[in-house]
């Protein structure tokens, strides 16, 4: 994955890939893919009849051996198939043509082996066929994307390219084939030489080697690097080529590295012959690993539009990241929302945190050049642009239903919390008023009964002044008890202090009728308690003249505490429902009884 | 007779106070907290203890609490509770554990003196002291089938002064009636009631309050 931001097209304006590898959009690739596929076929089928031309003699492996002629043949059309594949399929990642300029690089020494061919066919075969190395250290450096991530890598890449250039293009300057003491494929034909230099021409070569050796090596191991850098799916899906360009690099290094030792090629020996069929079954290896990561895709890709037209028929709200779980195979991929606020929230409207604070790879989802959503996925490779492209189109329908419940249910989250800090307030300022009226107003009403008492004492008891006293000390009174009932109607400190049980008795002691009572002597906690406590008063504060029985009864169960009235209701119920909703709790009020299921959390 | 009056509040405290001395009784010490109340207890050897309900830390019912902690550490000193409470949960709470010698007055009575003086002399004596507004409330609390109303008025009466705490001859007094029709009385009402405890026994006052405050004749109650 070459960037960490990706955005998901939105369907209008259409979407456009993005740069191709050697030009703009994807016709011009089609077009030298295609001129490849048919050079390809023309070249294994020319090759084919080259070798039926070719005596058995030493200027090719493929001539001295049925074995081998076959791997070579097979190789390089499997390589030319599979970029091919990767082109129409896969876009215009430079993948598919590099696999296909590897067929090319690998049946050129068939032809610059060809026994009386034409010329200019051998030499540039001579010319090209060094170039393997430093297409699979390129494939190593960049795959599955068109860049390196490193600077060394790109170094690596970039290197190998230049220099197996600059020695290429040289050596046929200067090589003389009749005069290279090594020669064997092809000793007359060189239709570039300027100037025959042959200690030069040597040098060259064994430089051309020394760069193979190091940069052969070099690419296997940066290619196993990578895939180790990588994890779950992403691992998974790159190993498929990272690998076998890792054995086709290493077999290249040591097949130069053979050169360098044994100057003088000869493939009927042994080792040259191993070797040479070791790079073969790598590349074939790796033609299988092209076709296989296309197929894989492929599969993705179908299963995205069948989902796609499920999705677009009847997307079901809240499913839409379990789908795309399954679609990617990736079970942390997760799908978000942003609110107008510039908050995030999942599907069920539970705040998240900002993508851009996660270590998953974003691709953002946007309306109108607004992000909405965002898609949190594993940098998988099989999450190409167009898979992306096929869930874009597929889940708009998806991500707008869920988009706009997802906002709806956050900002239901946001009235229930509301409501319940409502409730919290109330109770905690109606329990400070109950503490400040007895230890505020009660105090001074208490003092004021002693200090009408002491004068009471100090007058005669027959006097108006002692009268006056006395209808005082009753006022007093009186407005003690009136105040003793206003704080226990504010709040019934009871209820905190001995627990529901003993609030609710108190509440049948006033009740106008008798009242059967059923519960425990469990505590539970204090809303839950006072939520409880404050139906039972509803419903025991109601006008009816004569229930006929009326029952109280107090469970819990399952971290629910359950009370339920028969025989009488409260006339208004809507400050419980509002209390009792606040919490997650349930309230139901018929003609004559009331339930009320209260989480205790 | 020596008390200890804890209270936070200043003003109920010299209050409460005043009236005891003018009364005649030896206010050997004060507190303004539960923890003070029971240092002072222990140290000044009251004969009795006058307890607010609220004080810190929580002005809840650390005033019960201190309570029976003094009771559990000194039995023979009485303790009395003022509180602004009517419900009968805090009164039964304290008396529970032995109402000998153990009062809950509502604050708002004390400032009829005679009333705080008349119940730590009866604390003294080994009554037990419940507000009579306690009482009405559990005698008025309606019921099924109530044995209560098959009472007679005065047998009512009686009824009521069992239950704050009075003795027979204390009753008998109240009522300006023998001791001995007394006793007829309340082993009449015990009948009717059906309770079975000793009528003469100190604890009956908690099987008469535990009795009023169930659900008496009703099926099925838990308590």
């Amino acid at each position: 994955m070459s960037e960490r931001r990706r955005r998901l097209p939105d369907g209008s304006p259409p979407w456009q890939p993005p740069l191709a590898f050697g030009g703009r959009g994807s016709r011009s690739a089609t077009w030298t893919s295609t001129v490849l596929t048919v050079f390809c076929v023309v070249v294994t089928l020319a090759s084919a009849a080259v070798l039926r031309q070719t005596p058995a003699a030493e200027t090719t492996y493929a001539a001295g051996s049925p074995w081998l002629a076959a791997v070579q043949l097979s190789a390089g059309l499997l390589l030319c198939g599979a970029g091919l594949l990767w082109v129409l399929l896969r876009g215009p990642a430079p993948v598919g043509l590099t696999l296909q300029l590897l067929a090319v690089t690998w049946l050129a020494p068939l032809w610059a082996g060809w026994w009386d061919g034409p010329a200019l066919v051998r030499s540039l075969a001579m010319l090209v066929a060094p170039f393997d190395v430093a297409l699979l250290v390129g494939l190593a450096a960049t795959y599955p994307g068109r860049r390196a991530r490193t600077t060394a890598a790109r170094a690596l890449a970039v290197g190998t390219y230049a220099a197996t250039a600059v020695l290429a293009s040289g050596l046929v300057l200067i090589r003389d084939p009749l005069l290279d003491l090594y020669c064997w494929s092809n000793c007359t034909d060189n239709v570039f030489l300027l100037t025959p230099l042959p200690g030069l021409a040597r040098a060259l070569q064994i430089a051309g080697l020394a760069v193979a050796v190091l940069a052969g090596s070099a690419g296997a191991v940066l290619a196993v690097r990578r895939l180790q850098r990588r994890t779950g799916p992403a691992r998974e899906a790159a190993r498929l080529v990272l690998l076998p360009v890792s054995l086709a690099s290493a077999a290249n290094a040591g097949y130069a590295l053979l050169l360098l030792l044994e100057p003088a090629e000869n493939p009927s020996r042994r080792a040259f012959a191993a070797v040479f069929l070791t790079r073969g079954l790598t590349l074939t290896l790796l033609a299988a690993g092209g076709i296989g990561t296309v197929a894989r895709e492929q599969r993705t890709r179908r299963r995205v539009r069948r989902l796609a037209q499920d999705l677009a028929a009847a997307p079901t709200p809240g499913t839409l990241q379990s789908v795309l779980r399954g679609l990617l195979a990736d079970d942390g991929a997760e799908v978000v929302y942003r609110l107008s606020g510039g908050d995030y929230v999942d599907a069920s409207g539970c705040p998240v945190p900002a993508p851009t604070t996660r270590s998953l790879a974003v691709t953002e989802i946007v309306r109108s050049g607004r992000p909405v959503a965002a898609l949190l996925h594993d940098r998988a490779a099989n999450m190409t642009d167009e898979v992306l492209q096929d869930i874009g189109s597929a889940a708009r329908l998806a991500v707008d239903n869920e988009r706009l419940r997802a906002e709806l249910l956050a900002e239901l989250h946001r009235l229930q919390r509301s409501r319940t800090r409502i409730v919290q307030v109330t109770d905690e300022t109606r329990r400070q008023l109950e503490r400040n009226l007895h230890d505020g107003a009660q105090q001074r009403l208490l003092a004021l009964a002693f200090e009408v008492r002491r004068a009471r004492t100090a007058v005669p008891d027959s006097s108006a002044a002692a009268e006056a006293l006395d209808a005082a000390a009753d006022e007093v009174r009186a407005a003690l008890a009136e105040l003793r009932e206003l704080a226990q109607g504010i709040y019934p400190a009871v209820l905190e202090q001995a627990g529901l049980n003993a609030a609710v008795w108190g509440l049948t002691d006033q009740a106008p009728w008798p009242v059967e009572v059923r519960a425990s002597a469990e505590r539970f906690p204090h809303a839950a308690e006072r939520a409880a406590y404050l139906v039972v008063a509803a419903a025991l504060d109601s006008t009816i003249e004569d229930p006929g029985g009326v029952t109280v009864v107090v469970t819990s169960e399952l971290g629910m505490l359950r009370v339920e009235v028969t025989g009488a209701a409260p006339k208004d119920a809507v400050a419980l429902y509002d209390r009792i909703e606040a919490m997650g709790g349930r309230v139901v009020v018929e003609e004559q009884s009331v339930r009320a299921d209260i989480p205790c959390e | 007779m020596r008390v200890v009056v804890a209270d936070d509040s200043l003003l109920v405290r010299q209050g409460v106070v005043h009236i005891l001395t003018d009364a005649g009784l030896e206010v050997v010490g004060e507190a303004q907290d539960a923890d003070q109340a029971a240092q002072v207890a222990s140290s000044r050897q009251p004969d009795a203890v006058v307890l607010d309900i609220r004080m810190p830390p929580t002005f809840t019912d650390e005033g019960i609490v201190a309570a029976q902690r003094i009771r559990s550490s000194r039995p023979d000193v009485c303790v009395l509770v003022l509180s602004e409470y009517v419900d009968p949960q805090y009164a039964m709470q304290l008396i529970s554990e032995r109402p000998e010698g153990v009062g809950y007055l509502l604050k708002e009575r004390v400032f009829d003196g005679a009333v705080l003086v008349d119940a730590l002399r009866r604390l003294e004596a080994g009554q037990t002291v419940v507000d009579p507004a306690i009482v009405s409330r559990l005698l008025a609390r309606p019921r099924r089938r109530d044995p209560v109303q098959t009472l007679s008025q005065r047998e009512r009466e009686v009824l009521q002064l069992v239950a704050e705490g009075l003795s027979n001859r204390s009753i008998s007094t109240r009522l300006s009636v023998t001791e001995r029709t007394v006793e007829a009385h309340i082993r009449q009402i015990f009948l009717k009631l059906g309770l079975d405890d000793d009528p003469s026994s100190h604890r009956r006052v908690l099987a008469v309050l535990a009795y009023l405050r169930s659900d008496a004749g009703a099926p099925g109650t838990s308590r």
